[in-house]
């Protein structure tokens, strides 16, 4: 690099005599720079571009606002409302969730009781849950609570229905082998209590 | 159709007392009829079974070996056999039965598809006839394989069954009646309504659905806001049904569901 520096400075230096006093100086800096940037100085002007680049990565992200979440838009209030309720932030709830697949389904959890049967129904609640979430009314879907229950090793199918039926009157307004389980209020409350328990738990 | 994981535990349940009534006889040859009858009746059942549970591709490769179990054991009770024999060839099917058939349909009817599809069936209890069942059943499929642009097509296919019955039976003369009102009316959305005499079923399938929708405002009694929701669920119903980029969610199905459900099932009378 700058191997025929000398040459080319001379040659500046004859050219910038050619110029009226006044732009000598000006001359003197342009031509300086053409010819350090014919050397390698392309690397600053790559730099400059990168930069340019950034800035112009920058301003794009100040345009488009971040994405809120992955929670579809469909079901984007309720979880707001309950994450307000809940007193969580909104992507600690959607945490508990899986929107990858459409529809969303729950995240592995480590459900929480002392025995099969609270077990049961605690993943009933975290059902109907996911039901309400996406839409639909706080009611467990029972095939989708036996599932559940399979992939959390608490499916014990001689006992599966009366543990559901333990709940009846007090978390559930019914339960009947097959159909959708309702919740209650209070089922409603514990669900929710639930879902605040597991995001604690996360954290 | 799929058997239910329910009814697969009760066929188990059954295989179990079937088991337990021949480990009574030991290896004594087995001549009590019932018993006979019992194990022809299991044998026809599993494969009724394995045939349903074969075309939703659920547990395809337990099911072949249980089918070679039941066909052996069916084979069985034509022939002298002892109680023995007939457990021997049951306890494979007693020791994958649980594992290999049982869980996987639990797993496939338990996931969100399948879950959303049954919700969206439960939305028009009790509110739909067999003929609008048997579209909205049709949805359901296709929403339980996430065919969600199928789905809605068949959702709309069940209000459009509900529309013609709903002029079937209020008459065509009626119906031209109303189209005259219709197009006596002045601004949007009257004045786009085509002129027409409709006498038969066939000229009703073949009008305009936006006809339908504005006369339906006259015929029976849904404001400007209900046919606005109606219109919006045509539209995207025509988006459903011709290429494009519209990529409807589950939840997208559902929500239109719904409002079929409150905004046709419930104003257009069956």
């Amino acid at each position: 690099m700058y191997e025929d520096g000398e040459v080319v400075l001379k040659r500046i230096l004859e050219l910038v005599e050619t110029v009226p006093e006044p732009l000598r100086a000006k001359c003197f800096e342009v031509l300086l720079r053409g010819y350090a940037e014919s050397q390698g100085g392309g690397g600053h002007k790559k730099d400059q571009g990168a930069l340019h680049k950034k800035d112009k990565q920058g301003a794009d992200e100040k345009i488009t606002p971040p994405k809120e979440s992955d929670i579809p838009a469909t079901a984007l209030p309720r979880f707001k409302a309950a994450a307000k309720r809940l007193t969580v932030p909104i992507e600690k709830l959607e945490a508990l969730f899986d929107f990858s697949v459409d529809p969303f389904a729950l995240q592995p959890v480590v459900v929480p009781g002392k025995n099969t049967a609270e077990k049961n129904r605690q993943v009933a609640l975290l059902a109907a849950a996911r039901s309400y979430f996406a839409g639909g009314p706080w009611s467990a879907d029972w095939q989708e609570v036996k599932k559940l229950c399979v992939d959390h090793n608490c499916y014990d199918r001689a006992n599966h229905t009366v543990n559901l039926k333990t709940g009846v009157g007090s978390i559930f307004k019914n339960v009947e082998a097959g159909k959708p389980v309702e919740l209650s209020t209070e089922g409603i409350t514990q669900a929710e209590k639930l879902l605040k328990s597991l995001i604690e738990a996360d954290e | 159709m799929i058997p239910s994981s329910d009814q697969l535990e009760t066929f188990q349940e059954r295989l179990i007392t079937v088991d337990k009534s021949l480990a009574k006889s030991k290896s004594a040859e087995l001549t009590n009829q019932a018993m006979i009858t019992e194990l022809k009746n299991v044998s026809k059942e599993w494969l009724r079974l394995s045939e349903a549970l074969r075309s939703a591709d659920v547990a395809t490769a337990a099911t072949m070996i249980i089918d070679t179990a039941f066909k052996d054991i069916f084979q069985s009770t034509n022939t002298r056999a002892r109680c023995s024999a007939y457990r021997s060839k049951l306890k494979p099917v007693l020791d994958v039965f649980t594992n290999d058939i049982i869980v996987p349909v639990i797993r496939f009817e338990g996931t969100p598809a399948q879950v959303t599809a049954r919700q969206l069936l439960s939305e028009f209890v009790s509110k739909v006839t067999a003929d609008e069942q048997g579209y909205l059943e049709e949805a359901a499929r296709c929403l339980g394989v996430k065919s969600n642009r199928a789905a809605l097509i068949m959702l709309w296919a069940a209000a459009r069954a509900r529309f013609h019955r709903a002029v079937e039976k209020i008459g065509f003369t009626a119906y031209n009646a109303a189209i005259d009102a219709t197009l006596a009316k002045k601004g949007n959305p009257y004045n786009k309504v085509a002129k027409q005499a409709i006498s038969s079923l066939p000229e009703l399938q073949r009008s305009k659905e936006f006809d339908l929708l504005v006369v339906g405002m006259g015929l029976w009694n849904y404001d400007l806001q209900v046919f606005g929701e109606l219109e919006g669920l045509l539209t995207i119903r025509n988006n459903a049904a011709h290429p494009g980029m519209l990529k409807p969610s589950a939840l997208d199905v559902q929500q239109f569901a719904s409002k079929i459900s409150t905004y046709v099932f419930t104003h257009i009378p069956m």
